[in-house]
């Protein structure tokens, strides 16, 4: 079940890369990240609400600071980014080099949190690093 | 395209993946003290509310453009979200060690939608195709074998 689950996660995200880019092709990167935030925001807080009412309610005051970052890092300056790199590179290119986020991650966990640094997840680097190198060096759109 | 315009499409994307990845510390510790969904619920919204000031100052100009490009931002802000939905959904039936390297295949299935349906925009090189795989081999590793 929680194959299938995470299969489905990887579709919405796969096709709602392609939404995007039809978004994208006839209005501003700014305008397209602003519409698809707020029509997510009415979907998850309609679920939110329903699977955890008292939880909303029961927020400590300090969360909402953290939720500020995060909605400035994760939906401001990464989702624009994102769209603007899918307007500019196309879908294809755009949603790949969006989905390397798991290598940043890990170079910060190695430089901040003193996660140690294996020979699989090295292999594993050197493979997305090769990949990118690989997309970024041409080819038609 | 100008080949300039692709190569600052380029940088967008990294840049862009480089905040998602500090983005996830900031995520992490908020999954410390709500649960997932009511944490999205609510980055969502303050997201939303730094980006309406931009988007109103912009919406004069996006004049010609057609409703349709309207319909397909929500449909993707919809799909996205309830992309979220499953992963959180997934994780709790699941170790992150096996959702996460299945759920960074995204990138495959938006090339292969793409190339269905927008072969001739979005046409793809070998070299291309073959980076896309090394790329998405690579994060299924690094999923694998951060959080095995």
């Amino acid at each position: 079940m929680g194959i299938l689950l995470a299969l489905l996660a990887a579709v919405c995200w796969g096709s709602g890369a392609l939404m995007t880019r039809k978004a994208v092709e006839r209005l501003r990167p700014t305008v397209s990240v602003a519409v698809s935030v707020l029509s997510g925001f009415l979907v998850v807080m309609t679920l939110a609400l329903i699977f955890h009412w008292r939880a909303v309610w029961e927020l400590p005051g300090r969360a909402f600071l953290w939720f500020l970052l995060a909605g400035f890092l994760n939906f401001f300056l990464s989702r624009h980014l994102n769209f603007i790199s899918i307007r500019l590179a196309g879908v294809s290119r755009g949603a790949l080099l969006g989905g390397t986020y798991p290598l940043f991650a890990l170079l910060f966990a190695i430089a901040f949190a003193g996660e140690k640094l294996t020979v699989p997840v090295l292999l594993g680097t050197l493979a997305v690093v090769g990949g990118v190198a690989l997309i970024m060096s041409g080819g038609r759109r | 395209m100008m080949g300039s315009s692709r190569y600052l499409g380029y940088g967008a994307g990294l840049l862009g993946a480089v905040v998602y990845g500090v983005a996830q510390v900031v995520i992490k510790h908020i999954s410390g003290f709500s649960p997932p969904l009511v944490g999205a619920a609510f980055a969502l919204l303050f997201g939303g509310g730094l980006l309406l000031p931009l988007m109103l100052v912009t919406l004069p100009g996006e004049r010609q453009a057609p409703t349709s490009a309207y319909w397909w931002a929500a449909l993707a802000g919809v799909v996205t979200s309830l992309g979220v939905v499953f992963i959180y959904l997934a994780m709790s039936k699941a170790p992150v060690s096996v959702v996460s390297p299945i759920s960074a295949i995204n990138p495959l299935v938006t090339m292969g939608l793409a190339y269905l349906f927008l072969r001739r925009s979005e046409g793809l090189s070998w070299r291309a195709a073959a980076g896309a795989l090394l790329t998405v081999g690579g994060v299924v590793v690094i999923g694998i074998f951060r959080n095995g």
